[in-house]
């Protein structure tokens, strides 16, 4: 055979692996949209009731002592609430970031972080002063405070929360953005602990001071914590979320 | 010319120099009915035996030895897949053959377990079951199957929270009611109130746990919304997450052991999480590789796992599994990062079935004999006793390439009737046995005699040599020998090619050693308590161990025995100046059996502490004597020990090849097309799982088969494409 007629290999359309795909990810489970909204629910359920039961603990710690609370607990207490509050901050700058990121022409989100309507944001760590929780009404139409605790930050904008309930019930507000010119749908609200429950019907109202964030608790709706997103209709972009604590 | 372009009506003759994983999957490959004939492979083998490092036979009362402990793990898709293939193809009748289904040949093993030293030298074993997964192995993927980085990191984090809620639970076992539930009482001593105190930490640390849970699941979520990767946003949170846990880390490490491991394996997690966010896995077009010139220790510590958790049994045992020892020193333990973490990865995440399985008889009999039986079948030659000595390259062309235009072997004997018969029957298992059947040789009785070892590296007796022209005796050639010998069988290459050179000097290789003991006791009344496992992290020097009970039904013995256990471990290595001596061999195998001796007098009380008689001696009447039957009376104290099996792998061929940092780079692949007939394959190439190991070869031998005949399709070879 002439040295022209040897048997070659065949040419090779590539000859590396691909090592990223570039849409190279796993299925979504969930809708963007959807998962932050429970994200954002989990992680404020999370820090709530984490700080919720350190002072709980750091409280019956005391009464059951029969003693003043020692300095000991406190700063248990205080490390705890320190936990929650890096844990926080850092959550919500990646879940604004990520939003962002979904859509980059989302805008930024404010320089400073604007405070939570009504959220439970531990602030006791000294250098903050203790303020009333935001006004809360219940179905009898009477503004009632809330369960007032120490160490909350008071409503901020200019946004009403209409509760009916016929049992102990705490509603938290995290907007972002002013509701000027927007439309906005709040997603039924759900539970990680009762998964087949709902809280549906959540809607914002016009009022004569801005606007009214109406909630209906049901007689049979289970105890636990509610979150739903906000969403803006026109970009579908997350607006913010809801939370509501359905007490026993 | 190429194969798809034929102007000579005959088959391509393809030569396949060695016979192990890699060859003959090329040669599974391309004789497979799909090219109808287009191939007439011939696989040319020193020696008597098919199998390389996977090689076994049968020795006295045809027990099993092997070249060392084999476990095939449950992410070999494409071995799992050819022996699937093989089997069914092979048809074998199940009356006939015990060994007829390729279930019958592979078990599932669910258990594996690390020993772990505490800080007062006691040894723990820490056995865990890991559950079966869907599917098999070797099953089709679903169509448009991909893995990704981003899919890893998904799946650690799932790995993650159940960790970090297994800690908790422990936690809450050991923590006390929350300090809410307890009943009022006035005046508490000082020593209740820091008991409470305690208590009320511990309550304090587990709602931080929770929350740190959590955000750990709300990463989760989001991570899988993101419709491309946030790297930069999602570190800052991740950092919190981590900050958190490790917070806890300090606190829970004093609890318990298995708190501490739980934890080691969450620390050794994140910090995996926080290096593949922070080094850019997600979108860095290399994937795993571009972090591959780290050691994978180095790289975890890089990103903050802790000292603690680096030394921990978990790596410790990842790094005996692989042999991880560079010159088989083990203080000198060195993986590359990015390979170590998708072996982990692959092993952890994608394993269907089990996470092991194990061959229910010898890999020879298990793997090759099939396979060189369904090959046979297909039409395939096989020239045993053929040691290659050079492949020779023709003179460059006009455009500076060069071929390969020779084979040259030296013919280690001369078989009568012209084709040897390898295999022997054992319980109806066709097996291939320990020694050659020097009756099929000319003047075998002789060579017996004299002898003769055609696998010695060292032994250079040849009767014949033989040359192969190409367009002659062969028109392509796959290079299927092990690394260490390619500097021995292709000095032209070697001097003339400098990513050969290159190749050859660093893409290194170990030294093994392997046990096997026969007891004539079962494990139980050995000592050990636990399930039977395969164990890693253990002493030095023999840090694993499988328990193979399993295959005694599948030997010979007058009375069989009841366990079985194969130890194997890397052997420091030597100067090349004494590993040309003709007694280097002999001197190693010498050194294992004294390394086995003192590991049964003094380590292996930590494993089975009945071994031992009340005078801390180890039993040595414990163990079965295949010779017994015999009536030659048994070797009595630490000389029962010949009446074991132990190896040294210091051929090379036998060495085990390392993916050390930086070196994975100087791999040749299979698809390199620098020489228009020749490819490469073996463990040792750039496979695209560049590790040691029976998956590696397989797709090696695959890629092979691709870079000549176009089969299979890249895409067909699972895993190739991967981060």
């Amino acid at each position: 055979m002439a040295h022209d007629d040897r048997f070659k290999r065949p040419e090779l359309q590539r000859t590396t692996p691909i090592r990223q795909f570039r849409d190279a990810r796993p299925e979504a489970e969930a809708a963007p949209g959807d998962s932050i909204g429970r994200g954002v629910g989990m992680g404020y359920r999370v820090i709530s009731d984490y700080v919720r039961r350190g002072q709980e603990a750091a409280r019956n710690f005391s009464v059951g002592s029969g003693l003043p609370a020692a300095p000991d607990p406190q700063q248990l207490a205080g490390r705890m609430v320190q936990y929650g509050s890096d844990l926080m901050a850092a959550w919500m700058e990646f879940v604004e970031l990520s939003v962002k990121n979904i859509n980059p022409a989302a805008p930024s989100p404010p320089a400073e972080p604007r405070p939570f309507t009504d959220l439970e944001v531990p602030t006791n760590r000294g250098d903050a002063p203790a303020r009333a929780a935001a006004p809360v009404e219940t179905s009898a139409g009477a503004v009632t405070p809330p369960h007032a605790e120490p160490g909350f930050r008071e409503s901020a904008g200019p946004v009403g929360i209409r509760l009916e309930a016929n049992r102990r019930a705490t509603v938290r507000l995290d907007l972002r953005g002013s509701l000027e010119g927007r439309k906005l749908v709040v997603h039924d609200l759900r539970s990680s602990q009762a998964r087949e429950a709902r809280i549906g019907g959540v809607v914002f109202e016009r009022a004569p001071t801005g606007a009214l964030l109406c909630v209906k608790i049901p007689d049979d709706q289970p105890a636990g914590i509610y979150n739903g997103m906000i969403v803006d209709e026109d970009t579908s972009l997350p607006a913010g979320t809801v939370s509501v604590q359905v007490e026993p | 010319m190429g194969p798809g372009d034929l102007k000579v009506n005959r088959p391509i003759q393809v030569a396949i120099i060695g016979g192990g994983c890699a060859g003959i999957t090329t040669a599974f490959e391309l004789s497979s009915p799909i090219h109808q004939g287009r191939y007439q492979v011939t696989v040319y083998q020193q020696g008597f035996r098919l199998g390389g490092k996977g090689a076994s036979g049968r020795g006295p009362v045809d027990r099993i030895e092997e070249h060392g402990l084999h476990l095939w793990m449950g992410f070999y898709e494409n071995a799992f897949w050819m022996m699937r293939e093989c089997y069914r193809e092979l048809a074998r009748d199940p009356k006939v053959c015990p060994l007829a289904a390729w279930t019958d040949a592979f078990v599932p093993d669910h258990y594996c377990a690390v020993a772990d030293r505490t800080p007062s030298g006691e040894w723990l074993y820490w056995s865990v079951k890991l559950k079966p997964e869907p599917g098999l192995p070797g099953d089709p993927l679903p169509a448009g199957h991909r893995w990704s980085v981003a899919h890893y990191v998904d799946r650690s984090l799932s790995l993650l929270r159940t960790l970090l809620s297994a800690v908790q639970d422990r936690t809450k076992r050991g923590a006390a009611e929350p300090p809410a539930q307890a009943p009022p009482r006035p005046g508490p001593t000082s020593d209740e109130l820091l008991g409470r105190l305690s208590e009320l930490l511990k309550y304090g640390e587990l709602a931080t746990l929770t929350a740190v849970i959590e955000g750990v699941k709300t990463l989760e979520l989001l991570l899988r919304a993101m419709p491309a990767f946030p790297a930069g946003s999602v570190l800052p949170f991740y950092e919190a997450l981590a900050s958190g846990a490790r917070r806890q880390l300090e606190v829970l490490i004093q609890t318990d052991h298995e708190t501490r491991r739980l934890w080691e394996i969450i620390d050794l997690v994140i910090a995996a999480v926080r290096g593949s966010l922070r080094f850019g896995l997600m979108t860095d077009p290399r994937g795993f590789d571009a972090i591959d010139d780290y050691d994978c220790r180095d790289w975890l510590r890089l990103n903050g796992a802790s000292e603690r958790s680096l030394n921990s049994a978990f790596i410790r045992g990842l790094y005996d599994l692989a042999f991880a020892y560079e010159d088989g020193d083990v203080q000198r333990p060195r993986v590359a990062a990015g390979q170590a973490l998708r072996g982990t990865m692959r092993g952890f995440f994608t394993y269907r079935g089990a996470f092991f399985w194990k061959m229910q008889a010898g890999m020879g009999d298990v793997v090759f004999a099939p396979l060189y039986e369904l090959l046979k079948r297909r039409g395939v030659k096989f020239e045993f006793f053929h040691r290659l000595e050079n492949v020779g390259l023709s003179a460059p062309s006009e455009d500076g390439r060069r071929h390969v235009a020779s084979l040259s072997f030296d013919v280690q004997a001369h078989v009568e009737g012209g084709e040897y018969r390898p295999l022997v029957d054992v319980k109806g298992v066709p097996s291939w046995p320990s020694q050659p059947d020097f009756t099929q040789l000319e003047r075998g009785q002789e060579m017996q005699r004299e002898g003769w070892d055609y696998e010695s590296f060292w032994d250079r007796r040849c009767v014949a040599q033989k040359r192969l022209l190409v367009g002659q005796g062969f028109d392509l050639v796959v290079l299927a020998v092990s690394v260490a010998s390619v500097p021995h069988v292709c000095r032209e290459l070697v001097e003339s090619d400098t990513r050969w050179r290159d190749m050859v000097q660093h893409v290194k290789t170990v030294p093994t050693q392997a046990l096997q003991l026969w007891f004539d006791t079962d494990m139980a009344e050995l000592g050990w308590r636990e399930d039977p496992v395969n164990l890693s992290g253990f002493v030095e020097p023999f840090d694993t161990w499988a328990d193979m009970s399993v295959v005694a039904a599948r030997e010979n013995w007058p009375v069989q025995p009841r366990a079985i256990a194969y130890f194997c471990s890397v052997l420091p290595d030597r100067p090349e100046t004494e590993q040309a001596r003709a007694s280097y061999p002999a001197e190693r195998l010498a050194e294992v059996r004294q390394n086995a001796i003192q590991f049964m007098q003094r380590d292996l009380v930590e494993l089975w502490p009945r071994a031992v008689n009340p005078a801390g001696e180890f039993r040595w009447d414990l163990l079965s004597d295949p010779a017994q039957a015999t009536g030659v009376a048994a070797p009595r104290g630490a000389e029962r020990i010949d009446t074991q099996y132990f190896r040294v792998n210091v051929n090379p061929s036998d060495r085990y090849v390392l993916a050390l940092p930086g070196s994975l780079r100087y791999r040749i692949s299979p698809l390199d097309p620098t020489y228009d007939n020749l490819t490469v394959a073996g463990d040792w190439t750039d496979s695209g799982f560049n590790e040691g190991c029976v998956e590696a070869a397989v797709m090696s031998g695959r890629l092979a088969a691709h870079a000549l005949s176009l089969e299979p399709a890249l895409e067909k070879i699972v895993g190739f494409d991967h981060p």
